[in-house]
């Protein structure tokens, strides 16, 4: 009877799919098809995956799919990976993401946790060797590895390279580890494939993902609080410490134009069930991942950090949900009169 | 004179959907032969009848007392014969059955007029001339024992919100006029087409309680409305400021208009008067002029609308009417239809349609059920927040629905769950098509059971503890005056006098003893 607005959960998810496009395009144009590869291995993997566990739950999978919830999880995972990561690893990233991270906790909207960012997290420390290991941007040359290449890498069949000679550290990695040797910036971009803003090949892949972004924030997909607080925060934080320190720290545009922070501000850490709620809320949420990519980077274990800094966000949104309810109507008087 | 108009929360546009009636003008329904008068006044309890089987009624005689202070009695619409009383189904969310007087009406009553408006208007200062002659309480009265309570749809009586302005000096006084839920049109009709009788209710209103500022508000898509209601305010005696609000639902909940009107807000968990302000909705004041002027509220404006209605539009209706006679005097031939009581935003499905239209019925709303979309699938809650962004109570109902669903009732009424006007800006919203509302209600209504059950084991331990120092004091007593019995008996002996004066004595000593005891239990 309520008459109803055309939104839907299906539709919201179809937009963030849709989003994902410039980036994928990038990532394929910079790296070769490997994310491709990888997104059409993994879909199916999920939907299998998320069927089975319903079927398990006594839930009809079909309608539950449809959602669109799980394809995007394992679309989100997909342009998180090393393009010629092992497809075996990739769909144990996947299983993980699902089952572990969103089916066992109930399904949609249950999960505490971005089940891509779990799933993502499990690879990285299960194997850290071929989760670092990217390949050159060799699509600004024009001359990146073929569709054939890639899926007899991925899938482990026929000749080819060794896989490290092909492969090599992300410019995120590579600079952290010239610092930690003590060089400066200066003596590491040296050493470093650097591109016109950060580092080579990756800063267009990140401004496609921003193209993405801002596509979901004029639809009204996502709401601005998170992506704009993550990235100011990343910004300030980075702003203070390269101002006082040039030599030793990176500057601020480097860090948002680095690993994954696009597709982490605006397709991640927006995911709606992991984040908090409140309109304040987001805003502290999103600050929390800025900082927290920032300490990780710089002193933390792991070259990039946007899959840990969500997942330790995650575990605060309640609590800053709580913090920040909103004042009812009728509750902030006391200058009525 | 323009009013920086405010803004409240949230908020949202549904379909409108009142082109299908807002042209059709009120038509007067004469009474059916069978007239069910419900007796039952929602939270004021059910109405005891103060006829039996077998009177005779005539119109506008009243048929019922009621005891508790927030209900009101209720009247004949028509000359008739009672002919049972007895439980009938009505107009309610649960689909219960509730006590009501069937009246059968009289042939002849056809012949006479059903409606006041036939009866001229009195002019203003005609008016001021009837009601001066009466006191206020005199005028209080006529409105509480004519039954009028808010048509609006909370079903408030009227009387005693008057009653607590007295108490407390009112400044502002607004009359709702917004109508913002879709497809209702029948207070817009009653602003168009008898605009000097709501003024003349308001001056009534204004003439009790002397407030500051009078404003109507009505929502901009009812351009015709707010010029009709001018004209009429400016032949007025009292000071009526018409204002047009813009069109954004739910702008005609009371606490949305305070706000938007003035600015202020209603405290949570408080009223109106709390801020001084007073709000009747346009055709409670309507019924508040026929009230002094001793024409009880027999009838009212409903709007009959939706697919399966062939003559759509605003029925004046005698309260009591079955909604089946309605059907068949709007054309509705299908059987298969599905009925709403009130708007599509806030309304119920009725689940009897031999159910009578009672004071706080504003629209019917018939569909086809053919014609029905299917309900959309439910899917789970992403927390998308969409519905704390609408909400116009600003609370989260995304949450508020997490903690009722999982039954943590404590939970909801910290995230401010009574504070839900139950609008349904959240149910429009969400993307997953969870029926929000209907979960808030349940979360109330099991809160409220709580409470109830709280109360009542409350007062059985009063009652036990009281009963035990009755008990005790009785036995103290009777050993005092066995005693006192036996030194009587004793001193008898000696000599014989004032025994009778004694005896008095104690008789008023225990009178006394009870009325303090009586006292310390009201305390």
């Amino acid at each position: 009877m309520i008459p109803h607005n055309r939104s839907t959960t299906t539709r919201e998810m179809g937009m963030v799919i849709l989003a994902l496009l410039p980036g994928f395009f990038a990532l394929t144009w910079i790296f070769g098809p490997g994310a491709l590869v990888h997104a059409a291995i993994m879909v199916p993997a999920a939907i299998l995956a998320e069927s089975m566990i319903l079927l398990i739950r006594g839930r009809s999978p079909a309608s539950t799919i449809s959602d669109l919830s799980s394809i995007l999880t394992a679309l989100l995972l997909a342009a998180a990976l090393p393009p010629l990561l092992p497809w075996w690893m990739a769909i144990m990233g996947v299983l993980f993401a699902i089952i572990l991270a969103k089916q066992l906790y109930g399904g949609l909207g249950q999960n505490p946790f971005n089940p891509a960012m779990v799933g993502y997290v499990i690879l990285l420390i299960s194997f850290p060797l071929e989760m670092t290991s990217w390949l050159p941007p060799s699509g600004i040359e024009g001359a990146t590895m073929g569709l054939s290449q890639t899926v007899q890498i991925i899938l482990g069949i026929g000749e080819h390279q060794p896989l490290d000679t092909l492969t090599g550290a992300t410019p995120l990695d590579a600079m952290k580890t010239a610092l930690d040797q003590g060089f400066t910036i200066r003596e590491s971009q040296e050493m470093v494939p650097v591109g016109i803003m950060a580092g080579a090949g990756w800063e267009w892949v990140n401004l496609a993902f921003l193209a993405g972004g801002l596509l979901l924030l004029i639809t009204g997909t996502i709401s601005w609080q998170i992506p704009v607080s993550m990235l100011v925060a990343l910004h300030l934080t980075a702003f203070f410490f390269n101002t006082v320190d040039p030599a030793n720290f990176t500057t601020p545009l480097y860090h948002l134009l680095s690993g994954g922070i696009m597709l982490g501000a605006f397709f991640i850490a927006t995911d709606p069930v992991t984040a908090s709620t409140t309109p304040v809320g987001r805003i502290w949420f999103g600050a929390g991942i800025g900082v927290l990519v920032y300490i990780i980077r710089t002193w933390g274990g792991y070259p990039d950090a946007v899959a840990f800094s969500v997942l330790l966000m995650n575990m605060l949104a309640p609590l800053i949900d709580h913090f920040t309810r909103p004042a009812i109507y009728g509750e902030q008087r006391g200058d009525n009169e | 004179m323009s009013r920086p108009l405010q803004r409240f929360h949230g908020g949202i546009h549904p379909q409108e959907r009142k082109e299908r009636t807002r042209d059709s003008s009120i038509v007067t329904i004469s009474p059916p032969e069978k007239i069910t008068v419900i007796l039952n006044q929602g939270i004021g309890g059910t109405n005891r009848p103060v006829v039996s089987v077998g009177d005779h009624v005539k119109r506008g005689e009243r048929l019922s007392k009621c005891f508790n202070p927030i209900s009101v009695p209720v009247h004949s619409p028509c000359d008739g014969v009672v002919s049972a009383i007895e439980k009938r189904p009505f107009p309610h969310p649960s689909g219960m059955n509730t006590l009501a007087i069937i009246i059968q009406r009289n042939e002849k009553d056809l012949t006479s007029s059903p409606n006041y408006h036939d009866t001229t208007v009195e002019s203003s200062s005609r008016l001021q001339e009837i009601i001066g002659g009466l006191s206020l309480e005199e005028l209080v009265s006529n409105i509480r024992t004519g039954g009028v309570i808010g048509l609006g749809g909370a079903g408030f009586p009227t009387a005693v919100k008057i009653r607590k302005g007295e108490q407390l000096p009112i400044k502002t006084l607004i009359i709702n006029g917004m109508e913002c839920e879709p497809c209702i049109t029948c207070d817009d009709r009653l602003m168009r087409e008898r605009p000097e009788e709501i003024i003349r209710g308001i001056e009534i209103i204004d003439h009790l309680l002397h407030p500051e500022e009078i404003m109507i508000g009505i929502e901009d898509n009812k351009p015709e409305a707010v010029q009709a209601m001018k004209a009429a305010a400016a032949d007025s005696r009292s000071n009526i400021e018409v204002i047009a609000a813009p069109t954004l639902y739910p702008s005609g909940g009371e606490k949305q208009l305070i706000k938007i009107l003035t600015g202020k807000e209603v405290p949570s968990g408080g009223l109106s008067y709390d801020i001084s302000i007073l709000c009747q909705n346009v055709a409670t004041t309507y019924a508040i002029y026929h009230a002094a002027l001793e024409l009880p509220l027999t009838q009212r404006i409903v709007t009959v609308t939706g697919n399966g209605v062939e003559r759509a539009g605003n029925y004046e209706i005698p309260l009591g009417t079955a909604v089946d006679d309605i059907l068949q005097l709007c054309g509705v031939t299908d059987k298969d239809v599905q009925i709403t009581v009130g708007g599509p935003m806030m309304g119920f499905p009725l689940h009897d349609s031999s159910s009578p239209i009672t004071k706080t019925v504003n629209c019917l709303i018939v569909e086809k059920s053919t014609l029905l979309q299917p309900k959309p699938q439910q899917r789970s809650c992403i927390r998308c927040a969409a519905c704390s962004d609408v909400c116009p109570a600003q609370l989260l109902p995304q949450q508020l629905y997490w903690a009722a669903q999982s039954r943590d009732f404590d939970q909801t009424e910290e995230l401010n769950l009574f504070d839900c006007i139950e609008c349904g800006c959240c149910n429009h919203v969400c993307p997953s098509h969870i029926p929000l509302v209907e979960y808030y209600r349940h979360a109330k209504g099991v809160l409220r059971t709580q409470q109830s059950e709280k109360q009542k084991a409350d007062r059985a331990r009063n009652r036990h503890e009281f009963r035990d120092a009755r008990l005790l004091h009785e036995k103290e007593e009777k050993a005092r005056k066995l005693a006192k019995k036996r030194a009587a008996l004793k001193a008898k002996g000696k000599q014989s006098g004032s025994k009778g004066g004694d005896k008095k004595e104690a008789i008023r000593a225990a009178i006394e003893r009870a009325k303090a005891k009586r006292r310390q239990r009201e305390e």
